[in-house]
């Protein structure tokens, strides 16, 4: 399997995607940019979220679910044969719409993904969980509490130690789902900055459900509505100028 | 690649399973084969067999507890101690290195009975007294008991040549009478037995021969070991206890007396690949002995040359 | 009109105060029974501790001396209980584990419906099958004495017997840990197996204890499947191919036959028994509670943080 090129982004061709008989994607192409972050907004049951999990392949988890179309993310075929599906999720990491922090102490948590790649020395491990936390702008919250158990923390801390779990990964690109839909305002306005700057070195897809949210923090935005990718713009553009008449209807907030 | 891991773990998994049936299938077709040099397994009864106690007051080792009767000793260190004679029966069966004492109204030609100082357990060794472990097979009840009605007719029943020609040919040893019995017209009643499981079978068998005589009357026998006999008889729950022992004075039942219906050689059986077929009572007292010390005998090879 | 009226109430009432009553004695009857038994053993059995306390707590139980020491076999009771719950937890874990996650969705239904068969089964037909089919193997292949009744076949069956409490308890706790734990690990990269034994044991831990600690309670009570496979010959356990006997192979044996004091001693050995259990019991009582406090926790706080 080839290495994954950071200097290149995701290109999707063809992309149809069947949950058993029903067809949940269709005939979706789409190019992503390397290190900008690009929004997925639409209705629920639009395919948004289903389509961000086919790029580290967590639909594989589904039964019945049948994929279609061309993947190649950083310049390999994610789809390929003779992929690592581990090495690509080590890669294309992921943070959900309810944080998911294990059961387990803060550091545990963090140290999580470098364990699973075999990293074992203390004073290493150590370095990845600070330097994680760091990046994650939580470092200062929880610096004192790496030995408590996550499950302590708020739902913004929470969510942002998800985070930084999945930076201790080293991915290149970071898919986020909803992540800020279960947070207050504040918690979501950190996670939204810390977006922003995460994005000079990471390329960031993230499905929301606030259109204010994706005009804020994203470059480009898509818009997905039954099944189908209906339009992909600068994000300006798709709100001020929309082409299609229902990505239209759906901003100005007449369905959706 | 991780569900090759998982197929092969399943796989891993069907196999262990397989290989222990397979494995479970070899046991039961046969078994490793008898071997001089390693230990012998020495089966005992439980406490309370009667058995037990007769073989082991037989052998030699028995004491007199605090209130004066003859107890067996404590068994030898490694003993498995079979709970029934069929227990004892199927281990013997199995089992190339074990030996067992067990009676011999139970013992099948599924193993071998070995000769006591040189004599074979049959009627006439047993009657003439030149077999040496064999015990008396007696009810135990209260003299009022039999004074009359269903119980008194199954007394007689009992000691009539009707019922020891079956004992006879059941395998166990008569009493010479020629006192056959009469039927009773009109009697009827229940008769309640319990106790020995050496005499049980015997018994039913016995009871079955009564029942069919004397339609009126129903008897039910049950086991417990000799212990229970004693009890029930003592405290009325049964109308007969069955004993495979002499009755003491000072036993659970010092209100009732014991008529012995027949007696019992107790045979000393081993695996049917053994190649022994004799062995002294000195011999089996130093395999069931506690306390032999260096007369112990632990292995098959002090036994066969 | 009244009158009817009132006389139908007044029944009501009457009924209600029946069945009441009737809902009061069961309750009643089993806190009795519990008494009962509690009372029979202790008064029974401590007055016999106390006065034979020195040969008690001995190791040499020879009825036909008057020697009722218990310690060869509360050592051989704990000794096949714990050997048996570490053989019998390992696999029923793996097993739970593979339903869970490794075997096709299919076969997870008969697979667990057979294991729970398991449970079924008269604990005599355990024994048997350890007679016919453990205890020659172990005797044939493994024993290096030619000994196969004794520890290591008495607990393989007793592993066996407990297996279906242990797959059906940890299965639970699993299903009961949070999905997204399991698919967190592997967005992280983690491989099926690493996701299943870093995050989701750990995650499921205090049930699985749960479980097991259930399964010891069996374990240590079985006394059918135990007498026809241990050999029973009241000895200090020195060897995994060694005849012992466990307490309640003891007082099983020794019931139906003992008279005086050696009855006495089977009461105080039954004691010692439920002591053992009341101590299984107490553990799985604060076991449970951890358990549920802590997911009682986290459902709060996920609760919260939507709420916000």
């Amino acid at each position: 399997m080839k290495e994954f090129d950071t200097e290149l982004g995701i290109s999707v061709t063809g992309c149809n995607l069947w949950y058993g008989e029903l067809q949940a994607l269709k005939n979706i192409d789409m190019e992503i940019a390397e290190r900008e972050i690009t929004a997925f907004i639409g209705p629920s049951g639009c395919g948004k979220s289903t389509f961000l999990k086919t790029l580290n392949r967590m639909n594989d988890l589904v039964e019945n679910c049948r994929i279609e179309g061309r993947f190649i993310i950083g310049g390999v075929d994610i789809y390929a044969k003779d992929t690592d599906v581990n090495l690509l999720r080590k890669n294309v990491g992921m943070v959900f719409q309810k944080p998911n922090p294990f059961p387990m102490s803060v550091y545990d948590n963090i140290a999580f993904a470098p364990r699973t790649f075999g990293i074992k020395k203390r004073s290493e491990l150590d370095e990845i969980v600070e330097k994680s936390l760091r990046r994650a702008s939580i470092w200062d919250d929880l610096k004192d509490r790496l030995k408590k158990s996550a499950l302590g923390l708020s739902g913004g801390q929470q969510q942002r130690l998800c985070i930084a779990r999945a930076l201790a990964a080293e991915p290149k690109i970071l898919l986020m789902d909803e992540p800020t839909s279960a947070l207050d305002p504040i918690s979501t306005g950190k996670i939204e900055d810390l977006m922003s700057e995460l994005k000079t070195e990471l390329t960031i897809v993230i499905v929301t459900h606030n259109m204010q949210q994706a005009t804020r923090i994203a470059d480009k935005t898509a818009f997905f509505y039954l099944g189908e990718l209906i339009e992909y713009a600068e994000t300006e553009t798709l709100f001020t100028t929309p082409k299609d008449r229902r990505t239209e209807n759906y901003i100005t907030g007449r369905f959706g | 690649m991780k569900s090759k891991k998982a197929r092969a773990a399943v796989g891993l998994i069907a196999t262990a399973m397989a290989a222990t049936i397979a494995s479970a299938g070899l046991v039961g077709c046969g078994n490793s084969g008898f071997s001089a040099d390693k230990n012998i397994t020495v089966v005992a009864r439980e406490d309370g067999s009667g058995t037990k106690a007769a073989f082991m007051e037989i052998i030699g080792l028995s004491h007199k507890d605090s209130s004066g009767n003859t107890v067996p000793n404590a068994d030898v260190s490694g003993v498995i101690i079979a709970a029934g004679t069929a227990a004892v029966m199927q281990e013997v069966k199995d089992n190339p290195q074990a030996i067992a004492y067990d009676s011999l109204g139970y013992v099948t030609d599924e193993v071998k009975i070995l000769k006591i100082d040189g004599v074979y357990p049959t009627v006439e060794t047993i009657k003439d007294g030149s077999y040496a472990i064999s015990r008396p097979l007696s009810i135990v009840y209260k003299p009022a008991t039999i004074e009359s009605g269903a119980n008194k007719a199954f007394y007689e029943f009992l000691l009539s040549s009707t019922a020891q020609d079956i004992v006879a040919s059941e395998g166990y040893v008569n009493i010479q009478t020629s006192v056959t019995y009469t039927v009773q017209p009109n009697l009827s009643g229940k008769i309640d037995i319990s106790g020995s499981t050496s005499l049980q079978p015997l018994m039913e068998t016995l009871a079955a021969k009564f029942e069919s005589l004397q339609s009126g009357v129903t008897v039910t026998v049950a086991g417990g070991g000799s212990g229970t006999g004693l009890k029930n008889a003592e405290n009325g729950t049964s109308d007969f206890g069955m004993i495979s022992k002499e009755k003491k004075p000072n036993d659970d039942a010092p209100n009732c007396v014991a008529a012995e219906v027949a007696r019992d050689g107790i045979a000393v059986i081993v695996n049917k690949q053994n190649p022994i077929d004799s062995i002294t009572l000195e011999q089996l007292k130093n395999i069931y002995d506690r306390d032999a010390g260096t007369n112990a005998i632990k292995v098959w090879n002090k036994l066969i040359k | 009109m009244t009158m009817t009226k009132r006389s139908i109430y007044s029944f009501i009432s009457a009924r209600d105060k029946v069945m009441k009553a009737i809902f009061a004695f069961a309750a009643l009857f089993s806190v009795l029974a519990l008494i009962t038994i509690t009372v029979f053993l202790f008064a029974g059995g401590l007055p016999f501790i106390f006065s034979h306390g020195d040969t008690f707590w001995g190791v040499v139980w020879d009825v036909h001396s008057e020697l009722y020491g218990i310690m060869s076999m509360a050592v051989a009771t704990l000794f096949v209980t714990a050997l048996s719950v570490i053989m019998g937890v390992t696999v029923g874990l793996f097993t739970a584990i593979c339903l869970y996650k490794f075997c096709p969705k299919k076969a997870v239904a008969p697979i667990s419906h057979l294991i729970n068969l398991l449970a079924g089964i008269p604990s005599v037909i355990y024994g048997l099958f350890g007679m016919v089919v453990i205890v020659p193997f172990i005797r044939d292949y493994v024993s290096p004495n030619g000994v196969g009744y004794g520890i290591l076949s008495a607990s393989i069956v007793l592993a066996v017997m407990i297996l279906p409490t242990v797959v059906s308890v940890s299965l639970d706790a699993m299903r009961a840990v949070p999905k997204n734990y399991f698919e967190g690990a592997l967005a992280l990269g983690a491989t099926k197996e690493q996701a299943t034994f870093k995050v989701l044991i750990p995650s499921a831990k205090s049930g699985i204890f749960a479980g097991a600690v259930l399964a010891t309670g069996r374990a240590l009570g079985e006394t059918m499947a135990v007498i026809m496979v241990i050999g029973n010959s009241p000895e200090m356990p020195n060897s995994l191919f060694q005849s012992v006997r466990t307490l309640t192979a003891n007082i099983a044996l020794g019931a139906t036959e003992m008279t005086g004091d050696a009855a006495t001693a089977l009461i105080a050995c039954g004691v010692v028994l439920f002591v053992f259990t009341l101590i299984i019991n107490l553990t799985f009582a604060l076991v449970g509670k951890n358990g549920k406090d802590k997911k009682g926790a986290v459902r709060e706080k996920s609760n919260k943080s939507k709420n916000k």
